[in-house]
């Protein structure tokens, strides 16, 4: 018995493949291109006038030259974009970069009400601002989505120094989210409660977060049994100790200067680590011991990855020849990741003390090419 | 019309719109998510017609799926890089309408990344020759579909 199969293709054969693409594949084109072009796009043909209103993915890349920028254009060009939209067209993504110069306050405001209220799925703000402008409650409306998915928040401070955005103190609500990316972060604790914003947020999975701080509190608790990947960049005691209860664990990145006590179940379950630690001088043990605290808890890691300059830091650990501390038994793959000024050499000692109870855990040594 | 291929260990059997056959291991025809409902229920001898890929397309889709695999990491990019370096715009054009149709795992992003990079800043007359669109405004209705994008248009230059 033969058979043959046919799909049905989504346009008629008889037209020009080349030159009449289906509205599904313009769309994916159209994702990619700065949304001011995507509506340029209106004036190519009658079928292109209405193109635009369904492309689900609004990127606005900016630089200081655009007048776009000015916030009365801007106000404008948000509600137009918005309100044309093919009401049926699913709002994706609002990707919104600015580099050079920083931008008004006032308009990331505008930016994440309009986003919200249009029901995005992904956010991504990265600009440079006047934090001290931003008004305390600007997340708010983000942690109330029921639509939202994905939230990156990479707002700096003009000249990238100071400056903190209060993360809402409650009323977190956001049944969809998944991965949440957080840089410049204020958690404040709000009366005698311990400080756990991410508690409620049923189906988290990512949470990156970046030079966070803590008001009123010394320790910040992220409980999330849904939590899978984590990663903390830090290079200050801001935030002195985080309780981690969160036994999905799986994937750990640190970033910084390890300065935090990180305690809790989390480190235990954790399977993937990666390490990317400094000290800013030689002569204080804060650092070292504290990596030492952290190595100390990875119960279960198949996999560490550390940098060249985490093994500088392990070098200042003090007694490292005294062989009984740590037991990463399960320890398949040790990958040293060497910057490209880097030396190529590795402090036998140093790799010695890593493995000291890890039978089985392959090495490799790699170049850093970014 | 009834085809029949040559039984052989579970290969799959797709058929380009003109007329060439290829055997591709199972791994590889179920990164394209258009086909994969059709290979579970196949057998040796069934054909998979592909109306929308031609042979040119499907030669460049193994390519991908079986070349980004045995690239390093660190070689992804340069791998992605060289494998739409030397497409035509109408390779490409054809190449993406290929993919987007059979759903190919990440191959659809990096052609339409590639097409968008080739029509960003480029005049009006440029986008509709690339996408070959007829302009079947008169010149009035183009003014006045101009006339009411106009704050989409601030600070374009029109040459």
């Amino acid at each position: 018995m033969v058979r043959g199969k046919q799909i049905k293709s989504e346009r008629e054969e008889k037209k020009d493949k080349l030159s009449d693409m289906p509205d599904c594949v313009l769309y994916h084109i159209l994702s990619f291109v700065n949304f001011n072009e995507v509506v340029q796009t209106s004036i190519l043909s009658k079928r292109w006038e209405h193109i635009w209103k369904s492309v689900p993915t609004i990127l606005l890349y900016c630089t200081q030259a655009m007048t776009i920028l000015d916030f009365k254009n801007f106000r404008i060009f948000m509600s137009k974009i918005l309100s044309l939209r093919d009401k049926k067209a699913a709002l994706k993504t609002i990707d919104f970069k600015h580099h050079g110069g920083y931008v008004k306050a006032s308009l990331l405001g505008k930016l994440i009400s309009d986003a919200i209220s249009h029901n995005v799925q992904q956010l991504s703000i990265y600009a440079e601002t006047d934090i001290n402008q931003l008004p305390p409650t600007i997340l708010s409306p983000i942690f109330s989505s029921q639509t939202i998915t994905s939230v990156k928040v990479s707002v700096y401070h003009k000249n990238k120094s100071g400056g903190r955005i209060m993360f809402p103190k409650s009323a977190i609500n956001v049944p969809s989210l998944t991965r949440l990316y957080l840089v410049n972060i204020e958690f404040c604790a709000s009366g005698d409660e311990q400080v756990d914003p991410f508690s409620n947020m049923n189906r988290l999975s990512d949470l990156f977060i970046k030079y966070c701080t803590l008001e009123g509190a010394k320790t910040l608790h992220i409980s999330s049994p849904t939590l899978s990947n984590l990663t903390i960049h830090s290079r200050d005691s801001s935030i002195n100790e985080i309780v981690l209860s969160t036994r999905n664990l799986s994937s750990f990145t640190f970033e910084g200067v390890p300065l935090l006590t990180l305690s809790g179940n989390g480190l235990a379950y954790v399977e993937q680590v990666y390490i990317d630690a400094y000290t800013m001088d030689d002569y204080s043990l804060e650092p070292p011991l504290m990596l030492l605290k952290w190595l100390q808890k990875f119960a279960h890691v198949q996999s560490l990855t550390v940098t060249a300059n985490t093994l500088q830091v392990v070098s200042l650990i003090p007694d490292l020849m005294d062989m009984d501390h740590l037991s990463m038994g399960n320890l398949k793959s040790l990958i040293v990741k060497m910057k490209k000024d880097s030396s190529p050499i590795v402090p036998d000692g140093v790799m010695k003390f890593l493995l000291q109870n890890s039978p089985w855990a392959k090495v490799s040594i790699t170049k850093h090419t970014s | 019309m009834a085809e029949k291929a040559s039984p052989s260990s579970n290969s799959i059997s797709l058929k380009t719109v003109d007329g060439k056959i290829f055997k591709v291991s199972p791994a590889i025809a179920n990164q394209m998510l258009t086909i994969q409902p059709l290979i579970k229920d196949s057998d040796s001898s069934t054909i998979i017609s592909l109306p929308d890929v031609a042979a040119f397309h499907l030669t460049k889709i193994i390519e991908y799926l079986e070349g980004k695999p045995a690239a390093a990491p660190s070689a992804v990019d340069a791998f992605e890089a060289q494998f739409v370096k030397d497409l035509s715009p109408e390779e490409l054009k054809g190449l993406l309408i290929a993919v987007g149709y059979l759903k190919v795992n990440g191959l659809v992003d990096l052609m339409a990344n590639t097409v968008a990079k080739l029509i960003e800043n480029k005049s009006v007359e440029y986008v509709r020759k690339f996408f070959g669109v007829v302009n079947d405004f008169t010149p009035a209705e183009e003014a006045k579909c101009r006339q009411e994008h106009a704050w989409a248009f601030d600070g374009v230059d029109e040459d």
